[in-house]
C-alpha cells in the first residue's frame, strides 16, 4: 500500500466517480462556485488591534445586585463570549445571565434610531423632544420621573440629579420584601449579604439562589458550603417552602409547609434560636408566638422547628429569606433568625445598597400619572412593567396619562408600545457604567465594541436633555458638584469615580488600572445594628383555597427580561426539561385527581385572570399547590418571545407587601393536547438502576472528601463492576478487538462533581455560545431535533421517604473505546492522540450509525440547515464551523480553545513545551461557565492535575464502566443525608472513619433510612473489590 | 500494525460507500444552496483542472480546484516585484500580523501611505491608492487564496514554526514584474459595462491580475508538508515522529 494512500485512493475514485454522476445526471458546474470574497483591510489601524487575535475586555453586565464583572471576548469587532474576570472576586465563572445578556445585545429585534410617535426622528430631534417635554414639566410643576429595573452606581445620581424622589427602581421579582425587611429592623434598604461558604446548615424558606437571586457569588459559595473538602463537612441544607423549585430541588430535607404560612414557621424558629442563643432581645422582637400553632398551620410538626433550630445553632447555621414570592415578615423572620445565630461572617448587612423600591411605591407613580401629575415618564430597558404588572394596576392605560412616556430601551416591549418617545439605549456591552453589587466593591463597564446600531447611551441621553432643558439639578452629588456640567456620560462617570470615590485621585494610571482590572475596592462585612425593639407581626395563615397558585422566576428566562433570548428558550428547564412554553406544575396525586397527564392543556383560573397551559405533573409539590413560572406570554417583545406561554402575572390580583401573594386557583381539563415541547420525554427519568446519579450519606464523607485514594469509586460502591469475562483477558483490565489508543502527551479528560451541580444550565448557554449551536425551534425541539452537545439530566428519585435529585451534566464522554468510532463508515469519528473523540464534519456523510451506538446519546444530528437570522451571525465563534444539514456533531471539549491554550503556551515556553495543568482547568466553555465548579478539565496523563486527582477520589465513578468504553469524563458522587435531621447536630462534624464509609454506601441505606446510617462498614470495610459488592450494587440501584 | 488493520478495514467500507455515492445525487433532495458551508464536493474529490471564471456571476468555478497560475483582478496593481526584489521590503514589514495572528495581515491604507506620502506618487496605482485614502475607504482587495470556512488556518503557527513565506506562497517577489512601467490601461475593464447593471456602482474590480497562485493549497497539499516538513525535525527533535503524529489530526485544521 505504500503507492496508494488513502487520500489518493479517494481522489481516484472521486475523478472517475463523480465525473460519472455529473455526466449522468447533468449536473450543472455552476452549483458549485464560490463568489471571490473581498478582503477589507484598516484604513489607519488601531495600534492594539490585531486582526484575528482577541482582545479582553473587563466589564461588567447584568445590574443592581446581580452584576457580573466579566471579561468580554472581543475579536475583530464584535463580542463573541463573556467569561468570567479573574480580577473580580470568587471563583472566576460566569454563570447564565451574562450570556444571555450578550445574546441580547445581538437581538434581531433591537430598534435603531430614535423614534417620535412611531416614526423614526433623528437623534438630534428626539433629544430635543425630551428637552421639551421636561422644561414644559418643570415650567408646569409637573414631575419628571423614572422607572426603570436595580441600577446602582453614578447613573443613580445622574437619574436623582433628572428626576429627584420620582426616580424608581423596581423589579417585579425584586428584593423588595428583603428590602422593606431589612427598613423595619436596621433603618435602611440594604440587603444582606449571606455568608453561605461559612455555615454548616442552610436553611431557606424558598429563596432561589442558585437561579439568580442574591450577588453573583452565591452559588459559589453554596457549592462551597456543599464541598466535603473544604472543611470536611458537607452543609445540610434544608427547604421550608410549598414546593421544590429548581434551586430547592438539591435540598436534603424538605418540610413542605402550606403556602402562607412559611412567615409563621420562621417566626417560631426565630424564636426558638433567640431561646437558645440567650438573645431576649430577639425574642422580644419575635414576641409571643404558638409555636403548636404555627408547625400545625405549615403541617409540619413541633419537633421538625425544633429539629431546624438545633441544627441552626450546632451546625453553624443560616437563614434565607423566600424570594420575591415571600412576605416582609417572611424576611423579617430570618433576618431575626440570622441575628440570634450572631455570626457576621455567615450574615451581615454588606449587601447591595443601591436603591431599591416597592410594587407600592410603583402603584403610587401610576396614581401620578392617572391624576395628570407627570409631565415626563422614563422607563428604562431592564424592566416591562406593562407586562410585568398585575392587570389590576392597569399599568398601560395609566402610564399613557403621563404627558410624554419616553422608553429608552432598544428592545421591543409592551411599555414601549405605549411609549410616545423612544430614545433606544447602548446596552451593556457598548456602554460606559458602573456598579456597586456589595458594600465597597464597585465594577466598572466599559464598551467591549462599537455600538451595533444607532443608540446612544441613557447617560448621554439624559445629560444632553437636561443642558438642552435648562434643568436645575434636583440632587446634585455629594460634593457639591454640578452633575449636569459634563461633557458626556463617559465623562460623568470617570469624574464620579475620581472625585467621589477616590477623593479626588485624578491620576490617569489609576484610572487606567481600574478600566484594566474592571473592579476596584473589596467586599466587607456590616454589622447589622438593630435600630428596631419590635415588629407589627401580621397574622401568617395559609391561603385559603383547594389550589394555590404560586409563581416565581425562571431559571433562565428570569422574570422575562430574557425571553426574547432563544437559548433561554431553547435550553430545557432544569427540572422538567420543558422548552418555548409555559406549563403549570402539579403534584402527581393533584394531576391523577384532576384526570390530567402531562401535557394536557388545562384552564388555571383565579380572581384576576385565566390562562390554558400544559400541565406538568412532577414530584416536588404539595398536593394543594400549582405553579407557574414568570416570564413568558409576551405579545410585543419579539419573535423568539411573543405567543410562547402566558404571562403569570396575569393571574394575580395585587402586589400587597411586597411579595407576590399567593392566590387560590382552580384548575380545568380543557381536554386538548400540547404537543411535547421537551427534552425530557419519558418523565419519569429515574436512574432504573443505570447508576448515572449516584450519591453518598455526606456524614461518611468527613476526613474523606475527594483525598487521593487507593480505591476509587469505594464510597459510591459501582466502580468495581466485574467486566464480562468474555472481554477480560488474564491479567488485564482492558481488553477490546482493537488495541488500546496512545495518549503520548495529553489525554484529556474531566471530572463532574454531581454534589456540585445545581442544574443551572450555565454550562449549556455557555456551550450554545462558544460552538455556534443551531437554535431548533418549538416544532423540531418536540420531534427530538435539539442540538444540544451538552445536557443536564435530571434524576428524580425516591430515596426511602424522602426525594432525591441530582443533576448530571452529560457530554461526550471521550471514550478510549468508542462505539461511535468503530461503526463510522468514512472514519468521520475517530481518536486522536489527545485522547478527544474527533468529529470531522467534511467527512461525515450522515449515517448516524455512531448515534446509534453512542451509548450515552451526546451526538446530534443536523436534519436541517440551521440559519441564524441578522444579526446573530456577527455572534458566531470564527472558531468554529458551522454545520449544516446531513452531519452528525457533538461536543469537542472545545477543541479550538485547546489549541488556542496549546498555541500561546507554545509562544510563551517554546514550541515542545507541555502545557501544564494551570492552562487546562478553565478551558472549554462550560467549565469556564460553571459556577458552582462541578467541572473539572484536565490532562489526566498528568498524575498531579486536579482532574486526575478528583478521578481518584471515593466518591468517583463512571457511568456505564460495564460497557468498557474508557470514558474520559468522571463523575463524583452526590453527598447528601438521608436521615432524619432531628437526630443530625452538626453538619457531618466528626462522621465516619474511611472503612465506615465504604459500608454505607451502596444502596441499602436509601430504602431502609435512617436505620443504616451509623456504621455497618465493617464487613465490607477493607474488601472493596469483591464480585459480591459490586454484582449487588446495581440490582439494589434498581430496586429503588 | 494495529492501525494498519483499523486502515483496511476502514478502505473497504470506503469503496463501498464511494461507490454507492458515485450514483446519481438526488438533486431535489439535496439543498445545494444550503451547503455553502460545506460543499462536500470541495472534499478533494474533484482532480486539479483548468479553472473557469465566471463573467456573470462574478466568481470562480470552485469545483476545478484552485489552480494555479492565476488569481482574481485587484483593484489596484500592485507590484510585489518592486516593493520586494527591487526595494528589498520584508514580508512583514506589511504583512504584521504574519507572527501574531491567525491572519497573514494585508496591510492599512496608512502602511502604504507611510512611504507613498513621498514616493512614487506620480505612478497611476499609487494616485489610485492616494484616491482611497483620500476618501478614507478601505481598498478592496481581492481574495487571492479563499480557505473554506470550515479550514482554521493559522499564520502564526507556520511562520514561528520557521516555515518561509515563499513555500506556500511562491515567489512572490517575482509577482508583477510585468506591470513595471505599466500606465493603468486594462484591456478588459470596459467589458464589464455591458451586465445590465448601468448606473449601479461598479462591481468588479478593474485592475489587473497582480498576484497569482503558486500552490493549489488543498488538503493534500497541506499534508505532504504536515509529514515530511524539516522543521518539524528541527524543531521537534526526539519528538518529531510525535509530532508528526499530531500534525496528521484532523482537528489540527478542521474545528
Amino acid at each position: 500500500m505504500t503507492s496508494l494512500n488513502r487520500r489518493d485512493f479517494l481522489r481516484a475514485l472521486g475523478l472517475s466517480g463523480s465525473a460519472s454522476a455529473l455526466a449522468a445526471c447533468g449536473l450543472d458546474n455552476n452549483q458549485y462556485i464560490t463568489p471571490i470574497e473581498s478582503v477589507l483591510p484598516y484604513v489607519v489601524k488601531p495600534d492594539q488591534v490585531t486582526p484575528g487575535t482577541y482582545t479582553f475586555f473587563a466589564t461588567t453586565v447584568t445590574s443592581g445586585p446581580s452584576a457580573r464583572s466579566v471579561t468580554a471576548r472581543h475579536r475583530d469587532g464584535r463580542v463573541t463570549f463573556v467569561s468570567h474576570n479573574p480580577k473580580a472576586p470568587g471563583r472566576p465563572a460566569v454563570g447564565t445571565a451574562p450570556l444571555l445578556e450578550l445574546q441580547k445585545h445581538y437581538s434581531p429585534d433591537r430598534i435603531s434610531g430614535a423614534r417620535k410617535g412611531g416614526e423614526p426622528v433623528a437623534w438630534d430631534a428626539g433629544v430635543a423632544a425630551l428637552a421639551e417635554a421636561m422644561k414644559a414639566a418643570s415650567a408646569a410643576g409637573k414631575r419628571i420621573a423614572y422607572l426603570g429595573g436595580y441600577r446602582s452606581g453614578a447613573i443613580v445620581g445622574l437619574l436623582r440629579a433628572v428626576c429627584g424622589d420620582n426616580a424608581v427602581f423596581w423589579e417585579p421579582l425584586g428584593y423588595e420584601a428583603e428590602a422593606l425587611a431589612s427598613q423595619a429592623l436596621f433603618g435602611a434598604r440594604r440587603l444582606p449579604y449571606y455568608g453561605l461558604d461559612k455555615a454548616g446548615y442552610i436553611l431557606s424558606f424558598g429563596a432561589p439562589f442558585l437561579a439568580g437571586w442574591g450577588d453573583a457569588n452565591l452559588e459559589e459559595r453554596w457549592a462551597t458550603a456543599r464541598d466535603p473538602n473544604a472543611d470536611h463537612r458537607v452543609a445540610r441544607f434544608a427547604l421550608v417552602a410549598p414546593l421544590r423549585d429548581h434551586t430547592g430541588a438539591t435540598a436534603d430535607d424538605w418540610y413542605a409547609a402550606a403556602p402562607g404560612t412559611e412567615a409563621g414557621v420562621a417566626r417560631a424558629i426565630a424564636l426558638k434560636v433567640a431561646q437558645r442563643t440567650g438573645r431576649s432581645d430577639i425574642a422580644a422582637i419575635v414576641g409571643a408566638v404558638d409555636v403548636a400553632a404555627a408547625a400545625a398551620a405549615a403541617g409540619l410538626s413541633e419537633g421538625d422547628l425544633d429539629a431546624m433550630a438545633a441544627n441552626l445553632v450546632d451546625s453553624d447555621g443560616v437563614a434565607l429569606p423566600g424570594g420575591a414570592t415571600g412576605s416582609v415578615d417572611l424576611a423579617v423572620a430570618t433576618y431575626l433568625i440570622n441575628l440570634a445565630l450572631g455570626s457576621e461572617a455567615r450574615f451581615n448587612l454588606g449587601g447591595y445598597g443601591g436603591p431599591i423600591h416597592t410594587t407600592d411605591e410603583v402603584a403610587a407613580l401610576l396614581d401620578a400619572a392617572d391624576a395628570g401629575e407627570i409631565g415626563v415618564l422614563l422607563i428604562d430597558d431592564l424592566i416591562d412593567p406593562v407586562h410585568a404588572l398585575p392587570p389590576s394596576l392597569n399599568a398601560a392605560a395609566r402610564l399613557a396619562k403621563a404627558d410624554l412616556v419616553v422608553s429608552l430601551s432598544s428592545h421591543p416591549s409592551a411599555t414601549q408600545k405605549v411609549a410616545g418617545l423612544v430614545l433606544p439605549t447602548a446596552g451593556a456591552l457598548e456602554d460606559w457604567g458602573d456598579e456597586n453589587p456589595l458594600d465597597g466593591l464597585f465594577y466598572l463597564r466599559q464598551p467591549a465594541m462599537t455600538a451595533r446600531l444607532d443608540v446612544r447611551s441613557m447617560g448621554d441621553i439624559l445629560l444632553a436633555a437636561a443642558k438642552a432643558a435648562g434643568l436645575a439639578p434636583q440632587q446634585n452629588d455629594p460634593d457639591g458638584r454640578d452633575v449636569f456640567a459634563a461633557a458626556s456620560w463617559a465623562a460623568f462617570l470617570k469624574d464620579h469615580w475620581q472625585q467621589s470615590l477616590w477623593r479626588g485621585n485624578t491620576d490617569d494610571s489609576a484610572w487606567d488600572g481600574a478600566l484594566i482590572d474592571g473592579v476596584w475596592g473589596a467586599a466587607h462585612a456590616v454589622a447589622p445594628a438593630l435600630v428596631a425593639s419590635g415588629y407589627p407581626w401580621a397574622t401568617s395563615a395559609a391561603v385559603a383555597g383547594e389550589l394555590v397558585l404560586l409563581a416565581g422566576a425562571h431559571t433562565l428566562r428570569g422574570d422575562g427580561r430574557y425571553a426574547n433570548q432563544p437559548w433561554a428558550q431553547e435550553v430545557s428547564d432544569p427540572l422538567t426539561g420543558n422548552a418555548w412554553s409555559s406549563w403549570v406544575e402539579l403534584s402527581e396525586a393533584t394531576a391523577a385527581r384532576l384526570g390530567v397527564e402531562r401535557f394536557d392543556i388545562v384552564t388555571v383560573k383565579t380572581a384576576a385572570g385565566a390562562v390554558d397551559v400544559p400541565v406538568e405533573p412532577r414530584k416536588g409539590l404539595r398536593d394543594d399547590v400549582a405553579y407557574l413560572a414568570f416570564g413568558q406570554g409576551h405579545t410585543d417583545t419579539g419573535r423568539y418571545a411573543d405567543g410562547y406561554g402566558a404571562n403569570a402575572a396575569t393571574l394575580f390580583e395585587a402586589v400587597q407587601g411586597g411579595a407576590w401573594v399567593p392566590v387560590a386557583a382552580t384548575v380545568s381539563p380543557t381536554g386538548a393536547k400540547a404537543p411535547m415541547i421537551t427534552t425530557m420525554r419519558s418523565y419519569s427519568q429515574t436512574d432504573e438502576g443505570r447508576a448515572f446519579g449516584v450519591h453518598v450519606a455526606a456524614d461518611k464523607l468527613a476526613k474523606v472528601g475527594d483525598a487521593p485514594s487507593d480505591h476509587p469509586g469505594e464510597l459510591t460502591g459501582i466502580h468495581h463492576l466485574e467486566l464480562d469475562p468474555r472481554l477480560t483477558a488474564k491479567g488485564e483490565t482492558y481488553t477490546a478487538f482493537y488495541n488500546p489508543p496512545d495518549h503520548p502527551t495529553y489525554r484529556f479528560g474531566m471530572t463532574v462533581d454531581v454534589n456540585a451541580c445545581n442544574g443551572c444550565n450555565a454550562c449549556v448557554v455557555a456551550c450554545y455560545a462558544e460552538n455556534n449551536l443551531a437554535i431548533v425551534g418549538p416544532e423540531r425541539l418536540a420531534s427530538g431535533k435539539h442540538m444540544a452537545w451538552l445536557r443536564v439530566n435530571r434524576y428524580w428519585e425516591e430515596a426511602g421517604s424522602k426525594d432525591d435529585v441530582k443533576f448530571v451534566p452529560m457530554m461526550c464522554q471521550h471514550c478510549g473505546h468508542a462505539g461511535c468510532e468503530n461503526v463510522c463508515p468514512v472514519l468521520a469519528t475517530y481518536h486522536n492522540i489527545d485522547g478527544l473523540n474527533a468529529m470531522v464534519y467534511n467527512r461525515c456523510v450522515g449515517t448516524r450509525y455512531c448515534s446509534n451506538a453512542c451509548p450515552f446519546s451526546v451526538r446530534r444530528f443536523n436534519y436541517h440547515t440551521y440559519s441564524w437570522p441578522e444579526p446573530f451571525q456577527l455572534m458566531l465563534n470564527p472558531d468554529v464551523s458551522t454545520r449544516t444539514m446531513g452531519v452528525m456533531e457533538k461536543c469537542t471539549f472545545c477543541v479550538q480553545r485547546l489549541r488556542q491554550t496549546k498555541s500561546a503556551w507554545k509562544d510563551a515556553e517554546g514550541l515542545t513545551a507541555v502545557v501544564p495543568d494551570s492552562q487546562w482547568q478553565n478551558t472549554p466553555a462550560c467549565v469556564e461557565a460553571c459556577p458552582t465548579r462541578a467541572l473539572t478539565f484536565g490532562n489526566r496523563n498528568d498524575a498531579d492535575a486536579r482532574v486526575s486527582k478528583l478521578a481518584q477520589s471515593g466518591r468517583t465513578y463512571e457511568p456505564l464502566y460495564e460497557l468498557n468504553v474508557r470514558s474520559a469524563v468522571n463523575y463524583l458522587a452526590k453527598a447528601n443525608f438521608h436521615d432524619d435531621p432531628s437526630a443530625h447536630h452538626g453538619g457531618g462534624h466528626g462522621g465516619g472513619n474511611h472503612a465506615d464509609a465504604h459500608g454505607d454506601d451502596h444502596g441499602g441505606d436509601h430504602a431502609a433510612g435512617a436505620a443504616h446510617d451509623e456504621g455497618h462498614g465493617t464487613a465490607h470495610g477493607a474488601d472493596h473489590a469483591t464480585e459480591e459488592h459490586g454484582k449487588a450494587s446495581p440490582a439494589e440501584h434498581g430496586a429503588h | 500494525m494495529r492501525r494498519s488493520t483499523r486502515d483496511a478495514a476502514t478502505l473497504a467500507r470506503l469503496v463501498a460507500v464511494a461507490v454507492l455515492a458515485a450514483g446519481c445525487p438526488a438533486t431535489d433532495t439535496y439543498d445545494q444552496s444550503a451547503a455553502t458551508d460545506f460543499p462536500r464536493i470541495n472534499n478533494n474529490l474533484l482532480p486539479p483542472g483548468p479553472s473557469a471564471f465566471d463573467e456573470d456571476a462574478n466568481t470562480w468555478h470552485l469545483g476545478s480546484g484552485q489552480v494555479t497560475g492565476t488569481g482574481p483582478e485587484q483593484p489596484i496593481a500592485f507590484p510585489h516585484y518592486t516593493h520586494v526584489t527591487v526595494n528589498g521590503m520584508q514580508c512583514e514589514y506589511c504583512h504584521q500580523a504574519a507572527r501574531k495572528s491567525i491572519h497573514g495581515g494585508v496591510p492599512s491604507t496608512q502602511t502604504c501611505m507611510n512611504c507613498h506620502t513621498y514616493v512614487a506618487k506620480d505612478k497611476p496605482a499609487v494616485k489610485a491608492l492616494v484616491a482611497y485614502w483620500e476618501k478614507g475607504e478601505p481598498i478592496p482587495w481581492k481574495k487571492v487564496h479563499d480557505a473554506p470556512d470550515f479550514v482554521h488556518f493559522s499564520h502564526k503557527r507556520h511562520v514561528r514554526a520557521g516555515v518561509d513565506c515563499t513555500e506556500c506562497h511562491g515567489q512572490m517577489g517575482l509577482q508583477g514584474k510585468d506591470l513595471v512601467g505599466w500606465t493603468g490601461e486594462t484591456a478588459a475593464a470596459d467589458d464589464h459595462h455591458t451586465d445590465g447593471h448601468e448606473g449601479e456602482a461598479h462591481a468588479k474590480p478593474a485592475g489587473p491580475v497582480t498576484v497569482i497562485r503558486e500552490t493549489t493549497m488543498q488538503m493534500g497539499w497541506c499534508l505532504d508538508c504536515h509529514a515530511t516538513h524539516p522543521s518539524i525535525d528541527t524543531n521537534y527533535g526526539d519528538k518529531a515522529d510525535l509530532r508528526r503524529a499530531e500534525l496528521k489530526d484532523c482537528w489540527t485544521c478542521h474545528k
